[in-house]
């Protein structure tokens, strides 16, 4: 009897099942809401992809700063691009010439592990950065040209530069160069970082499973909140934990299923339907820095030709890009600055728009004859373009999608996919043409640096093999100005400088989207789009 | 019997340092210099990746790393990963656990489905059962995995809400990525299972079985699966193997921690401790597994001796 009831049970399930799916088929967007949900204390946030490392100090991934910002506290914060609120620091001052920077340190702040902030941690900190053994990355770059740290007194401290850097003020206002324990450091030697993190942040790291999940607590002696944000004390949610999730589709199912409240790099392909969801709201932030483009190697023929870099510019259709393979969520782009940052120049959108004929016209001018298949040719050399790229599959798509634009003009582009390790080898050593970039950061002078910058040429980030001395005059220039007029001058003619060498093609500027159950209030995201803060985060069933 | 499985494990030691030199030398041999791949896209000037090399000890000769490396093994230390600092050992066992449950039971559900589906369309040749129990085996083998395991998630989870979509630890979320493993390997097993029974059941020794007047059922598990099984718990054994280690896809989809995923990673950054840690892991379970295939063996076979 029980028997027969089991299979019967089990037959109407199978069958539930069954219906369900072919429901779901007919009646898309009718979804039944299961709580799987945590603690009321608890906010789960659901992140694309693991980690190297938990400390903030030596990481190379921003998926690291999102979380360290909950564990360090920054000297300032960023409200706005280019304008600074305390954060660590009380009051700061730097020298005319932008090669040294005096901060005031609060001297209420205690680390987690109940020894007080001083000028001697910031030393400590920074001092580390630049030791080799550290194997620092973002944060080794964004010190830039750090000779050393003086301690003036118990809570002044002094940073000095070996030349001007006039973007310390933005470094130190991410995670990367967040506060560490100086007594933590010396007691955990190898393991801070990879195991164990001590800062001053509102939150303190309970556990960490590898591959798995990162869960911060509540630092309930945590009353340093900068004004920035809108209450002091310790934060109101008890715990967050960071789950790896790094499937889209899981990601997305997890906020519906309510096993996460917060997930980021919602998938563009659902940015409709979430935009219409009731019960999930959509965090849209246009991202800062430099948006997908298209670095053009100089140092290789025939992209060393400026009539050549210049028809490319011409021949890719960036709206049809956006709507093609970005859903219409991203925006064209028109300048390596997204327009959000400080010193965009609104006139590289008038500049070079789709224009097919011009790019022919532009070819031709420079002696490319279409052969017989209609790809173009020059004292016998065929226009065919080597294009380098990582199996990612939105990369995939983008570099299919301007293969086909560049056919249209009688360039052929050969696509090569390879893993990064291969990859890095093929575009380092320039054995490319062509090669995606995106960037993301929050000052300009160091976003035109990474891109353009002869020192970065050979081998390092400026994959155009772009060598200009005049381009490296304007960005060590920038570095050097402190004064908003003088250095938004010199962004603009940064970047109309890079625009009348045809450096690279600016194709699309993307959003930061995240997507949150509706009973989350009061995220603080930084302008620049990469931060979520749940200091002030409250969950309201 | 003890003595050949002492002699068995002992010879694993000559086998895993060859394994541990051929992985060495492969990493060695593939194009991509680590302390690239570990800058990346950054900045660094050739000092700087100088430096990192040196950190990471690859300015060394082959020869001595490969030396400090073994001493290190032979005090059972694995090392440090290059690019987190973190021990591989350490790396290793916070994902072995999460392997092995899900191995042990998409495992269970494999054998069990494999085993059912593979006896039944044996016993039943030619009729809608066994056409029926092998069409669900061709499921298996050409279903993809990512696509099973996508629409467990969107039945199960998003719209029954009887399983949560991810994670480790708890029965109820090894439910969907146990099944979606254990499935798409249960179908190899039914199609072995059922020509391995095929090819008994018309032995002579099962007539004679018969016409003792043994019953159908005695006949079947004694005489006819005892035989067929050699060559099933071989398959099986490696089967294990693969579940531990190569459910990539699974762990991914359904966001678990676990040994396969560690090695693609640290294969794609040409993390050498990580990798050769992992290697030597999943070798290690290769053989082990072996070993106790080739023990089955006496309990299956009588007439097969170790000596």
């Amino acid at each position: 009897m029980t028997e027969r009831m089991k299979r019967r049970e089990f037959l109407r399930r199978a069958g539930i099942g069954i219906g369900t799916l072919a429901a779901a088929q007919a009646l898309p967007g009718v979804t039944r809401r299961i709580a799987f949900a945590q603690n009321a204390g608890t906010l789960t946030y659901g992140m694309n992809g693991g980690f190297d490392t938990l400390d903030v100090n030596v990481t190379t991934l921003p998926r690291v700063g999102r979380i360290g910002l909950h564990l360090v506290d920054p000297l300032v914060w960023q409200v706005r691009p280019g304008q600074f609120a305390p954060g660590l620091a009380t009051s700061w001052t730097s020298s005319p010439d932008a090669a040294a920077y005096t901060f005031k340190l609060r001297n209420d702040v205690k680390f987690h592990d109940g020894t007080p902030l001083t000028a001697e941690a910031v030393k400590v900190t920074f001092d580390r950065i630049m030791d080799p053994d550290t194997k620092s990355q973002t944060a080794y770059s964004f010190i830039g040209p750090y000779d050393r740290t003086e301690v003036l007194d118990p809570s002044t401290v002094r940073v000095r530069f070996k030349s001007p850097h006039a973007s310390f003020l933005d470094g130190a206002s991410s995670p990367y160069l967040g506060i560490i324990s100086p007594t933590a450091l010396k007691k955990y030697g190898r393991d801070f970082g990879p195991l164990v993190f001590v800062g001053t942040g509102p939150y303190l790291l309970k556990s960490y499973r590898t591959d798995a999940e990162v869960v911060l607590v509540r630092n309930p002696n945590y009353n340093w909140a900068s004004r920035v944000f809108s209450h002091n004390g310790a934060p109101y949610m008890q715990t967050i934990v960071f789950k790896l999730i790094e499937e889209d589709a899981t990601r997305l199912a997890t906020l519906e299923t309510g096993e996460t409240l917060f997930i980021e790099d919602v998938p563009t392909t659902d940015y409709q339907r979430l935009k219409n969801s009731r019960n999930m709201l959509l965090l849209e932030i246009p991202q800062a820095g430099s948006g997908w483009s298209l670095m053009m190697n100089q140092q290789r023929a025939p992209t060393s030709e400026l009539a050549i870099r210049r028809a490319i510019m011409l021949a890719i259709d960036k709206d049809g890009l956006v709507k093609t393979v970005w859903n219409g969520v991203f925006k064209p782009a028109c300048s390596p600055l997204t327009p959000n940052m400080f010193g965009f120049d609104a006139e590289t959108c008038t500049k070079a728009s789709y224009n097919l004929d011009q790019a022919r016209r532009l070819l031709e001018e420079a002696g490319w004859r279409p052969g017989p298949d209609g790809i173009r040719a020059k004292e016998g050399q065929r226009l065919r373009l080597e294009f380098y790229s990582q199996p990612v599959v939105k990369n995939q798509e983008m570099a299919a999608f301007v293969q086909a634009n560049l056919k249209q003009v009688g360039i052929e582009v050969n696509i090569n996919i390879l893993a990064r390790a291969a990859y890095l080898d093929a575009v380092r050593s320039g054995r490319h043409h062509l090669q995606f970039w995106w960037e993301t950061g929050t000052d300009p002078g160091e976003i035109l640096r990474i891109l353009f910058h002869s020192r970065n040429a050979g081998g390092g980030t400026n994959r155009n093999n772009y060598k200009n001395a005049e381009m490296d005059r304007l960005i060590d220039q920038i570095d050097a100005t402190s004064d908003p007029a003088m250095r938004k001058d010199l962004v603009v003619k940064a970047q109309q400088k890079a625009f009348d060498d045809a450096v690279m093609v600016y194709m699309a500027d993307p959003p930061s989207l995240y997507a949150y159950d509706r009973s989350v209030q009061g995220v603080w995201v930084d302008w620049g789009g990469n931060y979520p803060y749940f200091y002030d985060t409250r969950v309201v069933k | 019997m003890l003595p050949y499985v002492a002699k068995r494990l002992l010879l694993t030691v000559p086998l895993l340092l060859a394994v541990s030199v051929l992985v060495f030398l492969v990493l060695h041999l593939v194009p991509g210099d680590p302390a690239i791949v570990f800058i990346g896209d950054r900045e660094a000037t050739p000092e700087r990746l100088a430096q990192i090399r040196h950190v990471m000890g690859l300015d060394r000769p082959l020869v001595v790393q490969y030396v400090d490396y073994l001493g290190k093994l032979s005090q059972g230390n694995l090392g440090r990963s290059i690019h987190s600092d973190r021990p591989v050992l350490g790396e290793l066992t916070t994902r072995a656990g999460s392997s092995a449950e899900l191995a042990l039971a998409s495992f269970l559900i494999a054998v069990a489905l494999g085993l059912g589906l593979g006896v039944i369309s044996a016993l039943r040749r030619s009729t809608w059962i066994d056409a029926a129990a092998m069409l669900v085996a061709l499921g298996g083998v050409s279903m993809p995995i990512f696509w099973l395991a996508a629409m467990l998630i969107f039945v199960f989870s998003l719209k029954l809400g009887w399983f949560p979509a991810t994670g480790f630890g708890g029965w109820n979320r090894l439910v969907l990525p146990a099944f979606a493993l254990g499935f798409v390997s249960s179908a190899t097993l039914a199609r072995l299972v059922r020509s391995s029974v095929l090819e008994v059941l018309w032995q002579p020794f099962v007539t004679t079985a018969r016409s003792k007047g043994l019953r159908e059922a005695l006949v079947i598990r004694r005489h006819v699966l005892k035989n067929a099984f050699i060559s099933v718990v071989t398959v099986m054994g490696l089967q294990f193997g693969t579940l531990l280690s190569g459910a990539v896809i699974t762990e991914t989809v359904f966001a678990r921690p676990g040994v396969g995923k560690l090695l693609v990673d640290s294969i794609l950054n040409k993390d050498f401790p990580l990798v050769q840690g992992a290697v030597l892991f999943i070798a290690t379970v290769y053989i082990v597994m072996n070993v106790l295939v080739d023990v089955s063996y006496v309990y299956l076979d009588p007439r097969i001796r170790f000596e």
